[in-house]
């Protein structure tokens, strides 16, 4: 791995060998330097990233429009804020986003803000969707592909969103987005969480420790935290640096990534 | 019958100067001079139904080739001779059970008695079978085109059988033309009335605060409109001016005065507008036999658009304009061109439509069709008189209304009697 100036370096005399050093002291102070200094900014857009996304709420939210989002995102919630700070008037459909039902806290807070909101269940989600005009969600991760890992009901709202020709708009810092494509061994897809979520302990501990007759238990509970939505169902992402299509995704990784870091591993330490 | 031949061919010049506007009066006039022609039909004490559909043949040939693209007239001729047929048939069925009752009835020997059910079950099978059969070498032997409803082969009986069928077969031509003459009264009222049952099934379709889009104007859905409103449905509507006739304009007065929220917009607006529309409702020229819809022109790019944005598609049309015929049929005209001078002034482009410099062929031509064809999967609901039907129902519908036989209206050649 070398650096940017090459062992090989071209003939000089003296002089140039002692600015050659020079230059090199100099120069790698600077490089600790500028790299800190770049670091600081990207921590910096780490944390303004909710503003920036929000600044472009008002492109995206018109008047006398019904939005529908899954569960609670700060990203989303910032959003809507930002549209509504701007006088526009707009309904927002929350689903609660069973097991950890995190729709019911964004819609005390949307409420709160003013706004005017309807909680429904995640099974009404497509009998509600044609009468919305755009889904704005926040993601977990999104993909190089353009795909997005996002909280579990998610797909099921891009389902229903694609068969009523309704947007569905991913909001995603640049942080979230990973070079690696869904189909790389290294990424896990998924977290299945504790079964207590759904289910009480104690309650079906009989079923799901053994069953009658047989040791392996009847019952099962699965309790995943995300879903993959592909990139065909998306209509948007909305990143801090503007609106972009998921097939567009790949110039953002190129933007920020280098392609010798998508394996993260150590080297074996060479003989001296 | 000189008077009915004058009013067919005063009906005739009026079909031919296109000078009947809409299906539904196009339908109720042609319903009411088959009507007449039907009654001042002379029938034969044999064949009755044959004389009928003959003479309603006739005169049937002469409407559809006055007005092809009007498929009304042919859906009517249709129904008139598929009607016939249907009295005929209950007729002969009935009276055959009546003869084999009066037979059972008459006889007192128990044998006899055993037989006759059999003989009855026979004779039935065989009216039903000879009742208006298509031509086959046993018919052509015997010389019957189209047959009555008794056999002429009838079973074996005394002479009181005898003078029972012929009372029948005269009571039964009397018979035959008072149903028909009903059952076409039937058909004008329902002719007459379509737009109310229509209108009346509004309220299921037409919910609270919905957005309604239409193109162009037709009575019947301006009356569904109407009657949701009355039923306290609070919804808006977005009508499309509908080029080059502008009768959008004419829908939307309507609408203002009854007190609904309306708005106009162009022909061009209409797919920028569809996202924000519930529903699209609008009315039909024709209903193919595939489901597919002959329109006012313009609504075959609505329909796209409203699948590209998921909106339902759903098309008012009365019975009468249900036609039996597939649009690839060679009969069917699907489109009729109108006159330029709806979109340029005369004198204004005359240069140019009639000669080009240095050539003699004009330059500029002007297409101005009157209809579009919108095929049956872009149609998510069909409203007719009989209640709301999917485009793949049409077929069902067109076997209740006509026989498979009136599908070429055509009078036969008469036979040497």
């Amino acid at each position: 791995d070398s650096g940017a100036v090459p062992h090989t370096s071209s003939s000089g005399g003296d002089s140039e060998g002692k600015s050659k050093s020079a230059d090199k002291s100099s120069r790698s102070r600077k490089l600790k330097h500028d790299v800190i200094e770049a670091l600081n900014e990207l921590i910096q857009d780490i944390t303004t990233c909710h503003e920036l996304i929000a600044e472009q709420a008002v492109e995206h939210i018109h008047q006398n429009e019904v939005i529908l989002t899954l569960g609670s995102s700060r990203t989303v919630l910032e959003f809507l804020c930002a549209a509504k700070m701007k006088k526009r008037s707009f309904r927002v459909f929350v689903a609660e986003g069973a097991p950890r039902y995190q729709g019911h806290l964004l819609a005390k807070d949307l409420v709160t803000r003013g706004l005017q909101t309807t909680l429904i269940t995640d099974s009404a989600v497509f009998a509600m969707i044609s009468r919305v005009n755009m889904v704005i969600v926040g993601a977990h991760a999104v993909m190089a592909n353009g795909g997005v890992i996002a909280p579990v009901g998610l797909n099921m709202v891009a389902l229903a969103a694609q068969r009523h020709a309704v947007p569905f708009v991913v909001l995603a810092g640049s942080h979230k987005l990973c070079p690696l494509y869904p189909h790389n061994p290294e990424v896990l897809l998924n977290e299945l969480r504790s079964p207590s979520e759904l289910l009480d302990f104690g309650e079906f501990s009989d079923c799901m420790d053994f069953g009658t007759g047989t040791a392996s238990p009847l019952l099962h509970v699965v309790n995943p935290t995300f879903d993959y939505v592909p990139p065909k169902l998306v209509s948007l992402f909305i990143t801090d640096t503007g609106g972009h299509n998921p097939s567009y995704v790949y110039r953002l990784i190129a933007d920020y990534y280098s392609a010798y870091d998508l394996v993260v591993q150590r080297r074996p330490p060479t003989a001296s | 019958m000189p008077d009915v031949q004058v009013l067919v061919n005063d009906f005739i010049n009026k079909l031919r100067k296109r000078k009947i506007e809409g299906s539904q009066a196009t339908s109720r006039q042609t319903a009411e001079l088959l009507r007449s022609v039907i009654s001042q039909t002379r029938v034969p004490y044999t064949n009755q139904a044959g004389a009928l559909i003959d003479a309603v043949r006739a005169v049937g040939e002469q409407l559809i080739a006055a007005n092809p693209v009007e498929l009304a007239v042919g859906n009517i001729v249709r129904r008139v001779l598929h009607i016939i047929r249907e009295e005929d048939l209950s007729l002969a069925t009935a009276a055959v059970a009546g003869l084999g009752l009066s037979s059972v009835s008459d006889d007192e020997d128990d044998s006899e008695r055993d037989n006759h059910p059999v003989l009855s079950a026979a004779v039935v099978a065989a009216a039903a079978r000879s009742t208006l059969r298509p031509p086959s070498l046993q018919t052509l032997l015997e010389d019957v085109p189209d047959s009555g409803a008794v056999p002429h082969t009838s079973s074996s009986g005394g002479d009181s059988e005898g003078k029972s069928k012929s009372a029948d077969k005269s009571s039964r031509s009397r018979k035959l033309k008072h149903d028909v003459i009903e059952a076409l009264n039937e058909l004008i009222q329902d002719i007459t009335t379509c737009h109310e049952l229509i209108a009346e099934q509004a309220v299921e379709h037409i919910h609270q605060n919905e957005v309604i889009l239409t193109l162009g104007s037709s009575r019947t859905v301006l009356e569904f409109l109407c009657a949701a409103k009355e039923k306290k449905r609070s919804f808006r509507v977005f009508v499309a001016e509908g080029a080059p006739r502008y009768q959008g304009h004419l829908l939307a007065k309507d609408l203002v005065t009854r007190g609904l929220q309306t708005t106009l917009i162009t022909d061009s607006a209409v797919f920028a507008m569809i996202s924000r529309v519930n529903m699209v409702i609008v009315g039909a020229h024709a209903v193919m036999a595939n489901g597919g819809v002959i329109a006012p022109v313009g609504l075959n790019m609505v329909a796209l658009a409203a699948q590209r944005h998921a909106v339902p598609f759903v098309v008012l049309a009365g019975s009468h304009k249900l036609c039996p015929l597939y649009p690839h049929n060679p009969e069917v005209l699907l489109n009729e061109l109108r006159s330029p001078s709806e979109l340029l002034d005369f004198g204004e482009f005359s240069d140019c439509m009639d000669f080009g410099t240095g050539t003699a062929s004009p330059l500029l031509h002007v297409v101005n069709p009157t209809f579009d064809y919108v095929p049956p999967k872009l149609v998510s609901l069909f409203i007719t008189d009989t209640g709301g039907h999917n485009p793949s129902y049409v077929y069902r519908l067109i076997a209740d209304y006509y026989s498979a036989d009136d599908l070429v209206v055509q009078r036969r050649p008469p036979t040497a009697s």
